[in-house]
Order: structure tokens, then sequence, then C-alpha cells
């Protein structure tokens, strides 16, 4: 599967560090719950009826053991336990606390995952047939071309405040998997 | 899905057999649903990046920012219409095509190289189909679980994570590590999460298969259900959702456990039941072949019950069947439907959908409101 570029990495990363601030600011009440808002929202962070929930991107659906072990981590550590799969193909940690919020976000970038783009008026997650590279009917692999708008939608400057989220899918089949 | 989404890219081949896109636009659920607008029949394969910019930038300039509720760009397709939304799009693209000059190309040209299929195996699968014969559970499983691999040695797995009575979607930390190291003993290392939020072991050796199934069943992932009524999609509803009117995993569980203790659903065959908590639609109703809406009628939970959609490339919207149903309703209305169909089909091959729409709303009307009940919820 896919592996991070220098420049992956790096982005992640500092996107890791600067929520990292921002939820500081928020918890020690330099920011109001109105300006933390959007930026949280930036980073997949919502608040639901009883607590926060953090939607993790799993780009087009493909997911490394190592991966999935991490997500386990995660819910072990900074939730109850378990994690909740959407029908957009992304997961979702249904009661992390605001203070873990950025550790969380550290252990997902330590596999090459993030929350970025998972909320807010942005091209989301792109998603694909599950069985693509295996079904019999397929005329490409989806894949590649999925990781290509991955790639170019993501911190895209001019696509970061369209006028309402926005959700692309790719299939490889002309008959797709129901 | 490709209909339904903002953007739905869905491979096809011109008739020089080269592959390309066509290019759907506009499709989407929620508040308003809408199935895309096919904007291209066939769009290069080099051209996607291009195109899709200019699907973007289109949209950023034509959609709506002064009512959140036709924001979607399916609004403003509707509102602009096809041809002229077709033609904004190609001017545009005519203008970005040449700044993306192949960089792209050289790009994907190197994604692909992290995409090579995995060193499959050359084994016998005689034991297998030797196992699949004797053994009816392990059958049963098969039947629904698996779906052909382009190696006619392997199998595609998919791993239900809609057990009788859990909620639809939930893997607890030690069924996902269960799940990791199985991808690793017997999946070349690949897993995919699927959007009807069941988990997908893309390459297994059919010579593998019987032991993967043993452990799933051990870690209580070996329902086989996989597209059958208790395969539900179910948004989170009030059980988490800010936004939700009703409940919808309650239903979903209720719905799985009632239909289990009767064991019907391996009879009644294909059939997709989706339910959303509120109008907009993330349990994506609309295109279940029962779909399920829970409502707030004066603080009470009401479910509006709907038939005939269809999510695949052959999608439809499904219809109202009219008046909604109390939650302690919906699993004898849901009953009811079944009952009707499994009386009216020609013979168990012919599924929920395809006896829907060979005989329409009708004879499932009067099963969920009787002949004079029918007349008051026309
Ligand atoms: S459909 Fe379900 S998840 Fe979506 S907003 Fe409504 S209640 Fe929430």
């Amino acid at each position: 599967m896919y592996s991070y570029s220098d420049f992956d990495e790096a982005f992640v990363r500092s996107r890791v560090a600067q929520f990292t601030d921002q939820v500081a600011r928020r918890l020690d009440g330099s920011l109001s719950e109105d300006e933390f808002r959007p930026l949280r929202l930036m980073n997949g962070l919502y608040l639901q009826l009883h607590a926060y929930m953090l939607r993790v991107a799993i780009p087009y659906g493909t997911l490394s053991p190592r991966q999935m072990r991490q997500l386990a981590f995660i819910a072990d550590t900074w939730d109850k336990g378990y994690g909740h799969f959407t029908t957009r193909q992304n997961i979702q940690f249904n009661w992390p606390k605001l203070p873990d919020a950025p550790a969380i976000l550290g252990a997902l970038a330590d596999v090459e995952m993030h929350a970025i783009q998972t909320s807010g008026n942005t091209v989301r997650n792109v998603t694909a047939d599950h069985f693509a590279g295996a079904t019999a009917d397929e005329i490409d692999d989806p894949r590649p071309y999925a990781e290509l708008l991955r790639q170019w939608s993501t911190d895209h400057p001019e696509f970061q405040f369209l006028p309402r989220k926005f959700k692309i899918a790719i299939t490889g089949s002309p008959v797709t998997a129901p | 899905m490709t209909k339904a989404h903002d953007i739905g890219l869905r491979m096809v081949r011109n008739a020089g057999g080269e592959p390309g896109f066509e290019v759907i636009v506009g499709g989407g659920l929620g508040r308003t649903p809408m199935i895309g607008t096919t904007v291209r029949d066939f769009l290069p394969v080099a051209d996607l990046l291009p195109y899709v910019e200019a699907v973007l930038s289109v949209y950023n300039t034509l959609g709506r920012r002064d009512n959140k509720y036709k924001a979607r760009i399916k609004i403003t397709v509707h509102e602009t219409g096809k041809a002229e939304i077709s033609r904004m799009i190609e001017d545009r693209f005519a203008e970005l095509r040449p700044l993306f000059g192949g960089g792209d190309q050289a790009v994907l040209a190197d994604i692909r190289t992290a995409f090579a299929p995995p060193a499959f195996r050359d084994a016998p699968v005689a034991a297998h189909d030797a196992f699949y014969r004797a053994d009816p559970v392990f059958r049963s499983w098969a039947d629904t679980n698996l779906a052909a691999h382009r190696n006619a040695q392997y199998a595609i797995v998919t791993i239900s994570l809609k057990a009788h009575g859990q909620t639809p979607g939930d893997a607890t930390s030690d069924q996902m590590r269960i799940i990791a190291d199985l991808a690793e003993r017997y999946g070349h290392s690949d897993l995919r999460i699927s959007h009807e939020q069941n988990v997908i072991l893309p390459h297994v050796h059919k010579s593998d298969l019987p032991v993967l199934h043993a452990a799933l069943v051990k870690a209580g992932l070996g329902t086989a259900n996989v597209g059958l009524l208790s395969d539900i999609i179910a948004c989170p509803g009030m059980d988490y959702c800010a936004l939700a009117t009703a409940r919808s995993i309650p239903v979903a569980q209720e719905l799985a456990t009632h239909f289990e203790a009767l064991k019907l659903e391996h009879d009644i065959g294909p059939l997709k039941i989706k339910i959303s908590g509120c109008i907009n639609a993330c349990g994506h109703h609309h295109v279940g072949h029962i779909g399920i809406l829970g409502l707030d009628r004066a603080g009470v939970e009401n479910y509006q019950i709907t038939l005939g959609g269809d999510g695949t490339e052959t999608a439809v919207i499904g219809e109202k069947t009219g008046p909604g149903f109390a939650y302690d309703e919906i699993v004898p209305a849901i009953e009811r439907i079944l009952r009707a169909y499994l009386a009216l089909r020609t013979d168990p091959g012919e599924t929920f959908l395809q006896a829907y729409r060979r005989v329409g709303l009708g004879p499932f009307k009067t099963a969920l409101y009787g002949e004079i009940g029918q007349k008051d919820a026309a």
C-alpha cells in the first residue's frame, strides 16, 4: 500500500503540533468554544450528544494490519475499547476527552493516519470499491487514482472553504459492488 | 454508490477499448436525495485531476452560500441545468488542463508501484472444496461472506461487523487486533473497510478459508449474514448524534435479533435495510431496499418506511409507503412486508428488490396498512 512521502509526513506532524497548541489554548480558556469550533472541526473533532467524537480518515478504505492495531491501541487507551466503522470507510471514536485529542492525533501520525478533512466544507476522504485490486470484473485498480485525488485535495488552498462538504467516490468496475 | 456522491467516477472503456471515467456530478442523499447527472460519458484517465478541479472550481464560484440546505453541488446542478453546468465545466477544464503539464501523471505512475498486486500463492484447493461440501456451517458462511476473486484459487472475504444484536459497524479493540493478525497470516496484510461497515480481507487463498473461518467464529466475527437482512446500515442516531430525531441503532439490533429468532433471513435472501435517525440521511435510507427514517412526531419517535431504493449503478430513490410507525410497531411492520414478499415471489431466486420492481408498492401497502387503511394512507 501507499506510504507517506516526506512531504505527507511533515504536513501531518505540523498539523498535530498546531492542534496541540490550539487545544492547550482552549483548555486554559484563551480560546472560546466559538473560536475553537472551526479549529477542531478542521481536525475531525466533533461535539456530539454526550461527548466529543473523533472521525479518522481511512483513505479509500485501505488499512494495514499495523494501522488496525494502532486503532485498537487508541480505542483501549483513550476511548472505551471499541471503534465504529462508518459508511464512508472512516472510523469514529465516540468517547475521546479533549485533553487527549492531541495524543490521539500523534498516535495516528505514527502509523501515517490523520483526521484532517473529515469535517468542514472541504473535499472529504475519497471512497473506492472495497474489492479494488481483487475483484474479477474490474477494468483497473481505482486506488492509485483515489490516492492521486487524496494528495491533490489535501490542504488544497482553493478548496478549504467550499459552499458545503464535498464527497468523491471512485470505482474501477462498471458494475459496482453493492 | 457513484451516483449518490458529489462526484462519482465510474471506470468504463470507450469504443477503442481504452479505460476512462464516466463522470457523474450532483448525486447525494440527505434532505434532498438526488441521483447524479452524467456530465461526461468518457474522460480519459490522464485528464482526471484537471477535470475534477474544473468541477470543484465551477461549484466553488456558483454554489450557494446563502442557505446551507441548498449549498451542496446537487442543488447547483439542479438549478443551473445539465447543459449549462456541463459547458461551464468544459470551459474551465480547457483552461486548467494545460496547467497540469503531465506532473500529475508522473506522480500517478509513482503511486501505482505502491499498489502492485501481492505475490499470489499457487497451491491446491481440493481440500477446501471437500470441506465446503462437508461442513454446513462453513458453507453457509462461504455462501454469504465470500466474493469471487480474479485469481480462481483465491476468495475475497467479508468479515461481518453485524453480529445479531450488536451495533452495526462497531469493532472492539480485541477484534481489531485479531483481524490484524488474521490479515497478516492469511490475507497478504491487506485490509479494507467497506461502506457497508464491514471489514474485507481482499486476498485469501481458498486453502486457508476453513482455518480462517474457525478463528473468526472464535472471535465472534463469524456471522454469516453479508448482504442479508441483518447486514444493516444504521446511522448513530439518538445514541450519539446531536441532530437525531429518533434512535436507529436499537431498531437495527431489534430487527436483527427478531429475524434471527425466526430463522428467516437466509430464506429471504439478498436484502438491504438502511436506517437513518433524522432527515440528514447518514444511514442512506433512501437507497435501502427497505429504508427506515426515524422522525419526531410531537416528542414521540415515528418511523417512516420507504421501499425499492437501490444504491448500485441502477440507482433509485425508494418510495414512501404511507404513514409512519411507532418504535414498538416498526419490527412487526417490517415483518409484514417480508411475509408479503415471501408469499408473492415467483420462486426463491426472485429477490426482494426484483419482486418489488415487478409488483410495485400496492401489495406491500396492503400488507402494512390493510385494505381499508390503504385508502387513508394513499
Ligand atoms: S442521519 Fe443519523 S447520524 Fe446523520 S445527522 Fe441524522 S441522526 Fe445524526
